[in-house]
């Protein structure tokens, strides 16, 4: 069987690695001054007063929106090469699970920075998560429970959850020895610069279109002509796409023929919702 | 009048489109205009400059400024003694006076040579009342 | 391996020292408390800006500066706060965002749009009529000032429309505000054209805010409304002379004035704004053809004691009291009595007669108006506010201010001036 599978691309691997460490440090200055109870203003004070605050945040958005784009390209690259063969059911589903929960952290950091536009995507996903048959109210005020208590909930599940996928991710994935070396240091520092140099400042609503994180951006577009239960379904498809890679593993090309076909017409929604 | 000059400075197309427009002027004033401003100038009537006279009877108008060749109008004229309109309007239904109205105008001009504007006469005036003055004319 | 540690060190030199960097000149000016509006939205333009707004409706605690001038209100450093920004946000091209935003004045935006000082319609249409470009008015049966900003070839080569942007360009809303030089500049901007105070840039250089106001006084309504038909003028009792010869005063942009009997109405301290309505000036949603149908104020709305326009609107500034109606001078705030017509006005003669066929003394008449165009010559064209080829020259035989000339209108009898 290993004959059958290629090597994992070493590069990718340990960049997606480095960006999330790099988004964890960075992550832990904003920690101690932001109050959930207070978004915006403690986001503006940490823009505006704490010493290097604004450079912490920008590099902490930042490196989290490379670490989802490098963690799809080592899924695409695993999948690409056969990896799934390699795993068990568990440890491939598990990891699998890990990318939802990343951009479920990423989605929640896009909230609790509470400028307009985050309040936006706040408000389309409570709804989305109400509209889900019968449990969605449970999972509304469990996961988000914005309309209730702010962003109290949204805070803590992005801290805990953080936490957990890092414990997880080094303990049966991550191996520190690889990644830990000083030839790989570059690998972390390149972040740094463009950090400083691309900004990306909190966005005021000013009477245009309302517009989501990136990835969520399709969905906006798809709810324009579908329930939103039905959306809510869309969106969790791909992940059940790559479940089963590992239970079909002789169906892969039929699997990733539907992925990238999803793939594409979801960008395409995207894309039409620039020029709607 | 417009003239559109070529690269040469030689007119390569003329035309002209005297237009008249109602504008409300902005000059209101408490007292009206007297009654000759109007019943006794022919200009205010829209013959343009000149004089209104009498001849065999009937009245006639001189205009003072010499006709502009291409409309055979002067430059201060709206339309002719007869009635027709020698410019554009810039409103639709507008038009000059007829000779009727012109005629009906200018008869009370003739009057107010002798009368004063608040003379009794104005108020008591038939048709069948002849000035002694005017003799012949009608 | 000690190569990629002096890289390494460098690296990180050169790094700590970009960011130090960075951080200290993007440093927000002002440092500390975190400023909020009584909206309760947080506006950071104002750590750096002090500006004092004059009026309470605009007040800068309540809107802070993004309302109006959009930019971001959320970030510190100056280059990003000021992407996007407005100078000008009443100008009709954003005015979406701006003051028509929902919370603010969002009827407007459409009245504004479609009235006649930001389509100018009726006389570019004239225009068209008179040179005979009849193809235009086909492709555009609307056309309007907007549309000239295009630079489609049928619109670029037609000579009506050369014309309006190099002779009438500079009087309609949609000219850019601060765009063109010396008088030209304050003209203009969609509804700062008339509700912004003059001297803006005098009173930032002393920290102020111009003054946005309900209230129109004449000055700015003649700051246009002086060609043509030259009511702006009359009516103040200013009379353009035919140039060249002995004048009281010069207009900001050069012409000889002389003085003359100003209208009733202007000596009762009366400015435009108090006889012609919102609705006619600001317009009131309808696409109008030419200025006639979208005035609705007559003399008789006040003198008759009509109290409502031609359109059915009552008037607000006419106020009833003891049987008599009196008008609410909108500056002065005095009361004035609003008198009848005399009974002579009533006799069966003169009833075909309009009031200012009598009453208006005099008006200015320009005769034999002449226009030459020489393609060999430059002219600034107005709408796109650079130099172009063709330079159009105006001449007149004469000029007079006269007792104005009467012609018949349907059943009226109506001045008319050469027009």
């Amino acid at each position: 069987m290993r004959s059958e599978v290629g090597k994992i691309n070493i590069k990718v691997s340990i960049l997606s690695t480095s960006s999330f460490i790099i988004c964890l440090i960075s992550g832990i200055p904003l920690a101690f001054h932001y109050q959930s109870q207070n978004p915006l203003l403690s986001v503006l004070n940490i823009e505006v007063n704490i010493a290097f605050g604004g450079f912490f945040r920008n590099l902490h958005y930042l490196s989290a929106q490379l670490t989802l784009l490098f963690m799809t390209l080592h899924l695409f690259d695993s999948i690409y090469k056969g990896l799934f063969k390699l795993k068990r059911l568990l440890s491939w589903g598990v990891l699998v699970l890990t990318y939802p929960l990343l951009l479920f952290i990423t989605f929640t950091g896009y909230l609790l920075r509470a400028d307009e536009m985050g309040d936006f995507a706040g408000t389309i996903a409570e709804n989305m998560f109400l509209e889900i048959p019968f449990i969605g109210a449970y999972l509304q005020a469990l996961l988000l429970a914005k309309s209730q208590v702010g962003l109290t909930k949204v805070y803590l599940w992005h801290l805990i959850l953080s936490f957990l996928v890092t414990l997880g991710l080094f303990i049966w994935h991550i191996k520190p020895k690889v990644i830990f070396r000083w030839e790989n240091l570059f690998y972390f520092l390149w972040i740094i610069p463009i950090g400083v140099f691309w900004k990306f400042p909190l966005i005021p609503f000013e009477g245009e279109k309302a517009r989501g994180p990136w990835f969520f951006i399709g969905a906006q577009q798809l709810l324009k002509f579908l329930s939103p239960s039905l959306v809510f379904f869309l969106l969790l498809l791909p992940v059940l796409l790559l479940l089963s890679y590992a239970f079909l593993p002789k169906y892969a090309k039929i699997l990733s023929f539907f992925l990238i076909t999803y793939i594409i017409i979801y960008s395409m929604f995207s894309i039409w919702f620039f020029f709607d | 009048m417009i003239t559109l000059l070529d690269r040469r400075g030689r007119a390569f197309r003329q035309f002209h489109s005297f237009t008249w427009a109602h504008i409300e002027p902005h000059s209101t004033q408490r007292e009206s205009r007297s009654c000759k401003d109007c019943h006794q100038d022919p200009k205010v009537l829209g013959l343009g400059f000149g004089h209104i006279t009498i001849k065999n009877s009937t009245l006639h108008f001189e205009p003072v400024e010499k006709p502009f060749a291409q409309v055979n109008a002067t430059l201060s004229q709206v339309g002719t003694f007869e009635g027709k309109a020698l410019v554009k309007f810039n409103r639709e239904g507008m038009r000059p006076f007829t000779q009727e109205e012109l005629e009906r105008i200018l008869k009370v001009g003739l009057c107010l040579n002798c009368h004063p504007e608040k003379d009794k006469i104005f108020r008591t005036w038939r048709k069948n009342i002849k000035c002694p003055r005017l003799g012949s004319f009608k | 391996m000690s190569t990629y540690f002096k890289g390494l060190s460098f690296f990180i030199a050169g790094l700590s020292l970009a960011i130090i960097f960075s951080y200290l000149t993007e440093k927000p000016k002002g440092k500390g408390e975190i400023p909020i509006l009584t909206t309760g939205r947080p506006e950071l333009c104002l750590l750096c800006h002090k500006e004092r707004l004059q009026e309470k409706a605009h007040a800068v605690e309540m809107l802070g500066c993004s309302s109006c001038h959009l930019g971001n209100p959320f970030t510190p450093n100056k280059a990003l706060a000021h992407r996007g920004m407005i100078r000008n946000p009443s100008d009709l091209r954003y005015i979406e965002r701006t003051c028509g935003q929902p919370n603010c004045h969002p009827g407007d935006v459409k009245k504004v749009r479609n009235s006649l000082m930001a389509t100018n319609h009726g006389i570019i249409v004239r225009l068209l009529k008179v040179f005979g470009e009849e193809e235009v008015l086909r492709k555009y049966p609307n056309i309007k000032v907007s549309d000239l900003y295009k630079s489609e070839k049928l619109l670029r080569e037609s000579f009506a429309l050369d014309y309006f942007r190099k002779l009438c360009g500079s009087c309609h809303l949609y000219l850019e505000k601060e765009k063109m030089p010396d008088f030209l500049a304050e003209k203009g901007g969609g509804c700062s054209a008339c509700h912004l105070e003059e001297g803006g840039r005098e009173l930032l250089a002393k920290g102020i805010h111009p003054r946005l106001s309900k209230k129109v006084p004449l000055e700015r309504c003649v700051r246009c409304h002086n060609r043509s038909g030259r009511i702006g003028f009359t009516y103040q009792g200013l009379y353009e002379t035919s140039q060249g010869g002995i004048y009281d005063m010069k207009w900001v942009d050069g012409r000889e004035l002389v003085k003359i009997k100003p209208d009733v109405h202007f000596k009762a301290g009366l400015h435009c704004s108090d006889c012609h309505t919102r609705d006619e000036v600001m317009g009131d949603g309808n696409f109008y053809r030419n200025i006639a149908l979208a005035l609705e104020v007559r003399c008789e709305t006040c003198h008759h004691w009509n109290l409502t326009t031609e359109k059915g609107k009552r008037l607000e500034n006419l106020e009833v009291r003891n049987g008599k109606v009196f008008l609410r001078g909108k500056f002065s705030g005095k009361l004035h009595e609003v008198k009848r017509p005399s009974e002579r006005c009533q006799d069966r003669y003169h009833r075909r007669l309009t009031c200012s066929a009598c009453h208006s003394h005099y008006m200015p008449q320009c005769m034999g108006c002449h226009v030459r165009f020489d393609p060999r010559d430059r002219h600034f064209d107005k709408i796109w506010a650079r130099e172009r080829k063709g330079l159009w020259e105006e001449y007149e035989s004469y000029r007079e201010i006269e007792k104005p000339v009467l012609a018949v209108k349907g059943d009226k009898i109506v001045p008319v001036t050469p027009g």
